[in-house]
């Protein structure tokens, strides 16, 4: 079974619950390996960011490992900094929100689903026509007239990643069945769009209040098809207390949180990611079950019914590259 | 739709709540893992294109000086978006710390039915309650739990599991003993029996009660 471990670059802009996934990341040599591996390859590729190497000793114990391996990560700061089409995305004029330096000045663990924050910031500079004269002034003088760059097309795919944070901040949609989320108290179905919902973190895009849910990654019959993966059928005792939407019977991929807490009712829960480097970082979900962000954003818009159009798909794919 | 699961004799997995046993995917397809009651609700309708879920207000909760904050904020940002990261709902004035004279306090929680997890706004005021039993150096903080009946309008009684006054009530202490307040002061009992429903504010019953005594 594949586990995905996320990045938990920016540690002190999470809390404990993320804590505990990278605590969980570090107690295998396996996934503490991954870690690496893929900051190193990050490193290597368009992202910035202030590494220090752990320690061998630390391979020891969990114990042992949690420490070095959280300092480490205390001090990356991992973010998309050059897209092959948009460019330079920390140039002046870009938006404010992108680029790994966004994240070391910017303030940890603040909710960022108001009309001012938008998670990741504003994109007005790159909607079509420029938000103020100054800002397309500021496009003129630098982020606009990358060498060897087509305009045309950088200037169309900056208006696409402009749409898709719309997208992804604006458009709601209702979110119905999901099993420790809809069951909250929230109601059945709760109406969110996916910066209002899940992904509200200023600057980071995870849960500030994150919580274990089943959106449908691992349990059947929203997960997709994973023909390569075992089927688990998990049948609960009668007393306990049913996963709210699939009952007692249920077949998953993944347990997921029910391994450790062996409660029926968190039968195929997960925990909500933090959303930036995605680019760098597929295939995506925690078992691996969506190749690239297309397919990430067809799981969505098929598990919700959200109906999204072709160019909406675009955007919101472009739109997440970037983060 | 049927599957027919291969499920070999060591694969089996004992959950505190049930039985792991694995399978295998045969073929492609989904199996309907439980009956539908009503299907009258399944139909999610696509965006109808109307609501964006634009906010109507910068902020309109919280204190007259996080709003106006925010609002401040909200002008400097529409003529500079580097301003947009910068947080926008600030936290809130630390309150004025407990002072005696101390007294009996008494906290209820209730809950939704057949639920042992409580609201957000009552566990803030449950860690006001737990800054205050530190403070008043409390001799005694007893958590009783209850579970609720409710009387259904075709005049039946619903009741909840018996086992929930007891989980409710360990629960609540286990948090206030994660917010400091120590197991030997702690007094944790809950009701066996659940009240019988009147169909009438029968969610009263479902509650714990918090009581901090200095």
């Amino acid at each position: 079974m594949i586990r995905n471990s996320p990045p938990c670059t920016r540690i002190s802009a999470f809390n404990p619950a993320c804590r505990e996934l990278c605590d969980r990341k570090a107690a295998t040599s396996v996934n503490r390996a991954s870690a690496e591996s893929r900051i190193r390859g990050a490193l290597s590729s368009s992202i910035h960011a202030g590494t220090k190497r752990t320690s061998q000793r630390a391979r020891s114990s969990r114990i042992s490992l949690a420490s070095p391996v959280e300092s480490f990560e205390r001090q990356v700061y991992a973010a998309q900094s050059v897209d092959a089409v948009a460019g330079e995305l920390t140039a002046p004029g870009a938006p404010p929100g992108l680029g790994p330096e966004a994240l070391h000045s910017g303030a940890p663990a603040r909710l960022g689903n108001n009309p001012i924050n938008r998670i990741f910031g504003s994109f007005a500079m790159w909607q079509q026509p420029a938000a103020d004269a100054r800002v397309g002034a500021d496009l003129k003088a630098g982020a606009d007239s990358q060498p060897g760059t087509d305009q045309s097309v950088q200037r169309a795919r900056r208006e696409s990643i402009a749409r898709g944070a719309d997208v992804f901040y604006l458009r709601r949609f209702l979110i119905s069945d999901v099993g420790k989320y809809n069951d909250k108290g929230l109601g059945n179905p709760f109406k969110r769009s996916c910066g209002s919902g899940c992904h509200n973190t200023l600057l980071m895009g995870m849960d500030l209040a994150p919580g274990y849910m089943d959106l449908g990654l691992n349990n059947l019959p929203w997960a997709n098809a994973r023909p390569d993966l075992p089927l688990f059928k998990v049948v609960c005792e009668s007393g306990a207390v049913p996963q709210s939407y699939l009952g007692r019977v249920m077949f998953t991929h993944d347990p997921g949180r029910a391994l450790i807490t062996g409660k029926c009712a968190d039968v195929g829960a997960s925990m909500t990611q933090q959303s930036r480097s995605l680019a760098a970082r597929a295939p995506y979900f925690m078992n691996g079950s969506a190749a690239n962000l297309r397919e990430l954003v067809d799981f969505y818009d098929r598990r919700f019914n959200i109906g999204y159009t072709e160019t909406e798909k675009q955007d919101l794919v472009n739109f997440l590259s970037v983060l | 739709m049927s599957r027919r699961a291969r499920q070999p004799p060591s694969a089996r997995l004992p959950l505190a709540g049930g039985l792991l046993a694995a399978a295998w995917l045969l073929q492609s397809g989904l199996p309907a893992v439980a009956a539908e009651l009503d299907a009258s609700c399944n139909v999610v309708m696509p965006f109808d294109g109307i609501n964006k879920g634009v906010a109507g207000g910068v902020y309109n909760s919280g204190t007259p000086e996080q709003r106006a904050a925010a609002q401040d904020l909200a002008r400097r940002a529409a003529l500079d978006p580097r301003l947009s990261i910068q947080p926008a709902i600030l936290d809130p004035p630390a309150p004025p710390p407990p002072a005696p004279p101390y007294e009996e306090r008494t906290l209820v929680i209730t809950y939704p039915f057949d639920s042992d997890r409580a609201s957000g706004p009552d566990m803030v005021k449950l860690k006001a309650l737990a800054v205050y039993a530190r403070a008043a150096a409390a001799r005694r903080v007893r958590v009783t739990g209850h579970r609720g009946d409710s009387r259904l309008s075709d005049g039946s009684d619903l009741a909840e599991k018996p086992p929930l006054a007891e989980a409710r009530a360990k629960k609540v202490a286990g948090i206030l003993q994660a917010l400091g307040i120590d197991a030997a002061v702690t007094q944790v009992q809950w009701e066996l029996e659940a009240p019988v429903g009147r169909g009438d504010e029968d969610w009263r019953n479902r509650r714990v009660e918090v009581t901090v005594s200095p």
